[in-house]
């Protein structure tokens, strides 16, 4: 026997409700679809606020600012401060100009740093994996079966992310009189790419539906569960 | 070789001439040269009395005429005086200016030079009493000009230009000059132009006349002859003065209006010796009178005044025709007869043609005064029979050097004289005139004139372009009535006037009609336009514009008519005209404008929507699909048993079972919850298994989250295990909450956590804050010995987006213990996540809900995933039936498409 307190109850009545008016978009668009929708995205944008302010502006602006016990801090607290004031002169088209400086050092920082962790994190890590793939020695040795499974697995592999790569190849010849056309064994790699390309966004499509089922059927499972306890509540 | 003096022009002559050779006059009892005195003593001087009696005449008011003739106080008599009075007040002729003087004398001082030298030149005839009125042409022939003489052999000419040349009554055979004139003139280069203009010349008249004098004697009788036996009917009548005035360049009526010059201009020397293609076409008799000095006219116009003098003698008979033109012209040309005039007789018909005049303008008869011959003419010409009666009014003028007529001569003398004359010039008949003509005429000319009568008869192709446009150019002389084209002009014939018995002009005129073809003299264009200016002057001037163009008034082509002037166009620069800019559109036009308007402004205008069915096709398939989801799912929920075993643990889950079971109550995991709250439930169940793994393993949790909705999904989730577990915040687990910078705050917290996340998320109060120190998650005991990332013994990154994944394996990877990464993802983020399974970089990977049911299972826990995990497969087996069932549906619509088009095409 589960107990709901008030809060409970009422958190899964507004759930509930919510949970209803969005599947309401069954029916098509009605207000209570929009209701529902525009008071997840107020409520999101309030709970975000609420927790930059508190977690982010009060302590990494404010709180140094009043507290001179550590210069550097408040220094660095300053220029935050400077810097957040300018990016807001962005909502005013003539003070525009002066969120340009904290918007570049964003930019600029925020470039670098996923240029830097592109390469870094996953241009060699992937390709020194691929290349690994090819390194026989790593194959499961276990038994003949599972090394050549492994074997075919590491080719697949390989050939789909060659595959895959050739297919995001555009240079190509230049012919008079005819469209331009890449070489034939980039060609054809690119079709073998092409292929796997279609199988990932299919698995993308499958994950997005199960993703989707899963939400729907918690759900339903929410419902039903909050009933089936009210219902033995009652009973 | 001595010379005498010729009493009347004063110029020297050889002592062997009888005459002057200058102005024919005799020269009996001619001083000497150097001796003074006026002439001797001669038939004119008997039959004029000597220049005393003139002038005593003159004196007294004495008019020709006489006072006796004319009433005074009539209008004649008023209008004579009048001329009088103004002509005589001029003249210097006038006995008050001049009273020692001669009138003609007088008039040559103020006569200007070409006038003189006209003078000189055709004063002999008149001036010999000798002559017979058809004698008056024996002088011309002498004054063969210098083409003649040119034409002429050498010796010829030499023998002309010589005085003391053979007598002149000598009939001579037809020199052979005159033959090579008659080849000359057969030829086609005939330039009619130079010759007429060498012939009108005067400057040469000193061709001997006697030489040339009994061959003009007949000739010149017979074309008298023929104005006197031409039907009255046929006497060409000149048109009246006023048309002829009118017609006349306005030049000549400059000239016109000087009489005191026009009189000696009349005894110019006449053509009637020549050819008529010779002398050019006759011209009305006071226009002649007119003439310009020949210095000042083209050659061609020379013609026609030669051609006016010709007719002098004819013009004697003719004087009905004339006395009608003087009559109503005016008193612009009867002084200059009235003034030196002394013929009682012609002074009488004069009077009574001005009488006329100034009555209904008609000419009557001058009663007895006027001899038989000249009063049938008028009374012809009053009967308005011939309108081109030629009667040139020389014939009443005195000669040339102006010697008045004698007094004593009657009009009986003159009527005695006039009809012996008229004897005398008998007109033969035709076949006569004929035979006298072959007889004399050179068979070269009777050639010329044969053929050339031939083609003028036939056509006037033969005319000549120039005298094509000279016809052109007098139309109105033609309206006028006036001789409008000569038998010269027309090219009718080219006779010669002067041949005995040939086809004079009178006798021509009357088979061929002449005289209807005179024309007046007009001056073409081109020439008008080369006359000086003075010329022009008044008439012209005030006429201004003219049919060919506009006279230019100013500069140095002042005059000149045909100028391009630039004057009238620059007067009329200015602004241009407007124009229109309006577009002229027909009906028909506008009509389709309009429609076509109607068509574009109607793609504009909104269209009504159609009416949807209340039930759509895609609308009851979603419905079917909603239908079938919710049944499968909520029935399977509601079912108590369950459908199916979880499933078996991936490989790609090995590595998080050591990594747990590795845990200790020291070691301290952190969490980070970046997925979205929408994605919660399939989050839920696939973390639920592992979070509940790792609190039995009773390790310290540090929550974070890159989203600002994250610490609340943590919240959430310790809020659903917490309690089973009996973690507490700040001891068992720590919220670190929201860590902003997404990248670069990752970046941050990869190398100084405490720097990136200060604060924590817990439920402290807002004042509590201001103790940073005290409320840092970093300072609590579930964060105790943590100082870097590395420090962290298991990393679970819950995410429903890859490149949350990537972002953390990026920028947080490298900085965490090695293999400690574990990815719980959504299923939708599996398979951009799985490389990096592949590449070491996670340690392990729990996928969605089927990942979390597996650990689960491995769990032996009955746990959300668990719960879900029947409803998701029905309803994923629902919906790959469906799938599979709308695949099929379209493959057969397709295939019955093709049925279709195949059975159509059969």
């Amino acid at each position: 026997m589960v107990f709901l307190t008030v809060a409970d109850l009422v958190g899964a009545v507004v759930g509930i409700v919510l949970t209803l008016l969005v599947f309401s978009y069954l029916l098509g668009d009605n207000l209570g679809f929009r209701f529902a929708i525009h008071l997840f995205v107020g409520v999101s944008a309030g709970l975000a606020g609420a927790v930059a302010l508190r977690t982010v502006i009060l302590p990494h602006i404010l709180l140094p600012l009043i507290d001179f016990s550590d210069l550097g801090a408040w220094f660095q607290a300053f220029v935050l401060l400077v810097l957040s004031v300018l990016l807001l002169a962005k909502l005013s088209p003539r003070l525009g100009l002066l969120g340009n400086l904290p918007m570049a050092y964003i930019v600029g920082v925020g470039a670098a740093v996923v240029l830097s962790g592109a390469v870094m994190g996953t241009i060699f890590p992937q390709v020194s994996a691929a290349s690994d793939l090819i390194d026989l020695r790593t194959l499961p040795a276990d038994t003949p079966l599972a090394s050549l499974g492994g074997l075919v697995n590491r080719v697949i592999a390989v050939l789909g992310t060659i595959g895959t790569l050739a297919y995001f190849h555009f240079s190509a010849r230049s012919v008079p009189n005819a469209p331009p056309v890449r070489p034939d064994w980039i060609e054809y790699l690119a079709r073998i790419g092409q292929v796997f390309l279609a199988v990932t966004l299919g698995a993308l499509f499958a994950g997005v539906f199960s993703a989707a089922l899963a939400a729907w059927v918690e759900r339903w499972n929410f419902i039903v569960d909050f009933l089936t306890t009210i219902a033995s509540a009652l009973l | 070789m001595a010379e005498i003096l010729c009493p009347i022009c004063g110029r020297s002559n050889p002592d062997e001439l009888d005459r002057c050779a200058h102005c024919r006059a005799s020269l009996a009892g001619a001083a000497p040269a150097g001796a003074t005195g006026s002439g001797g003593e001669d038939w004119l001087s008997s039959l004029r009395g000597d220049d005393d009696v003139y002038r005593e005449e003159e004196d007294q008011g004495d008019w020709p005429g006489g006072e006796e003739d004319i009433p005074a106080g009539s209008p004649e008599a008023d209008r004579l005086e009048r001329i009088a009075s103004g002509s005589l007040a001029e003249s210097p002729s006038s006995p008050d200016s001049l009273p020692e003087t001669p009138p003609d004398a007088v008039a040559q001082q103020d006569q200007p030079d070409w006038l003189k030298e006209l003078l000189e030149a055709t004063s002999g005839p008149a001036d010999d009493p000798e002559t017979a009125p058809g004698e008056a042409v024996e002088p011309r022939l002498e004054e063969i000009p210098d083409w003649l003489n040119e034409l002429k052999p050498p010796e010829l000419s030499a023998e002309a230009e010589e005085p003391e040349t053979g007598p002149a009554d000598t009939p001579e055979p037809l020199p052979d000059w005159l033959l090579a004139l008659g080849a000359s003139e057969e030829r086609d280069d005939f330039e009619p132009f130079e010759m007429r203009a060498v012939e009108t010349g005067s400057e040469e008249p000193e061709a001997d006349p006697g030489q040339v004098e009994p061959e003009a004697v007949e000739p010149e009788s017979d074309w008298l002859a023929g104005f006197i036996d031409e039907p009255a009917g046929e006497i060409p009548v000149p048109a009246r003065p006023e048309s002829r005035e009118s017609e006349a360049p306005d030049w000549l009526s400059g000239f016109l209006e000087e009489p005191g010059e026009a009189a000696p201009e009349e005894e110019r020397v006449s053509g009637d010796d020549f050819p008529r293609w010779l002398a050019g076409p006759p011209e009305p008799p006071h226009e002649l009178s007119h003439a310009e000095p020949e210095e000042d006219l083209p050659p061609w116009l020379g013609e026609f005044e030669a051609g006016a003098d010709r007719p002098e003698t004819a013009g004697r008979f003719e004087e009905g025709g004339w006395l009608e033109d003087t009559g109503p012209a005016g008193a612009l040309e009867r002084p200059k007869f009235e003034g030196r005039f002394d013929d009682t007789g012609w002074q009488d018909a004069e009077a009574d043609a001005d009488s006329d005049a100034a009555g209904e303008d008609e000419f009557e008869p001058a009663g007895d005064a006027m001899p038989d011959w000249l009063t049938s003419a008028l009374g012809q010409v009053e009967e308005g029979e011939p309108d081109d009666l030629v009667i040139d009014p020389s014939v009443f003028e005195p000669s040339a050097a102006g010697e008045p007529v004698a007094e004593g001569e009657t009009d009986a003398d003159l009527q005695e004289w006039l009809s012996k004359y008229d004897q005398e010039t008998e007109p033969a008949s035709e076949p006569e005139r004929e035979a006298e003509l072959d007889e004399d005429v050179p068979q070269w000319l009777r050639e010329v004139d044969r053929v050339e009568r031939a083609g003028a008869e036939t056509t006037e192709e033969g005319i000549p372009d120039w005298l094509r446009e000279l016809n052109e150019l007098t139309p109105a002389v033609e309206t006028a009535g006036a001789p409008t084209e000569t038998a010269w002009q027309a090219g009718e014939t080219d006779a010669v006037d002067w041949m005995p018995g040939g086809t004079a002009f009178g006798a021509l005129a009357e088979v061929e009609g002449i005289e209807e073809d005179l024309a007046p003299g007009d001056l073409p264009e081109w020439l008008r336009a080369m006359r000086p200016i003075e010329a022009t002057a008044p008439g012209v001037m005030e006429t201004g514009e003219s049919d060919t163009g506009s006279f230019e008034r100013v500069g140095p082509l002042a005059g000149l008519r045909g100028v391009l002037s630039a004057e009238p166009v620059a007067a009329q620069a200015g602004k241009p005209p407007s124009q229109s800019v309006r577009l002229q559109v027909s009906d028909a036009q506008q009509a389709r404008a309009n429609q076509l308007q109607k068509m574009v402004a109607g793609e504009t205008e909104p269209q009504p929507p159609g009416r949807r069915p209340i039930l759509s096709e895609q609308r009851v398939l979603r419905y079917l699909i909603a239908g079938l989801l919710f049944l499968t799912t909520v029935l399977t929920g509601l079912i108590p048993s369950r459908l199916g075993e979880l499933p078996a643990k991936p490989p790609e889950m090995d590595a998080i079972t050591p990594l747990i079971t590795g845990l200790s109550p020291e070691s301290v995991v952190l969490v980070v919850l970046d997925y979205q709250p929408g994605l919660s439930g399939e989050m839920d169940a696939a973390a639920s298994g592992i979070v509940d793994h790792v609190m039995i393993q009773k390790a310290r949790l540090a929550l974070i989250s890159t989203s600002p909705t994250g610490p609340a999904l943590g919240e959430r989730l310790m809020g659903r295990f917490a309690a089973d577990h009996g973690y507490t915040s700040g001891a068992q687990y720590v919220h670190l909450g929201y860590l902003p910078g997404a990248a670069a705050g990752l970046q941050l917290f990869a190398n100084a956590p405490a720097a990136a996340v200060p604060g924590g998320y817990d439920d402290r109060p807002f004042w509590s804050l201001v103790d940073r120190a005290g409320g840092s998650p970093w300072a609590q005991p579930a964060l105790r010995g943590i100082s870097s990332l590395n420090d962290f013994g298991m990393t679970l990154l819950l995410s429903d987006d890859s490149e949350t994944v990537r972002r953390w394996v990026e920028q947080v990877g490298p900085f965490l213990r090695p293999g400690t990464l574990v990815v719980i993802s959504s299923a939708q983020a599996e398979p951009l996540v799985r490389p990096y399974l592949d590449s070491g970089q996670i340690a392990a990977l729990v996928s969605g809900l089927r990942g979390g049911a597996a650990y689960e299972g491995f769990l032996q826990r009955e746990g959300p995933a668990r719960r879900a995990w029947d409803g998701t497969n029905v309803g994923t087996l629902a919906v790959i039936v469906l799938i599979m069932g709308a695949g099929t549906y379209n493959l057969y619509l397709a295939w019955e498409e093709r049925e279709l088009l195949r059975k159509g095409g059969a």
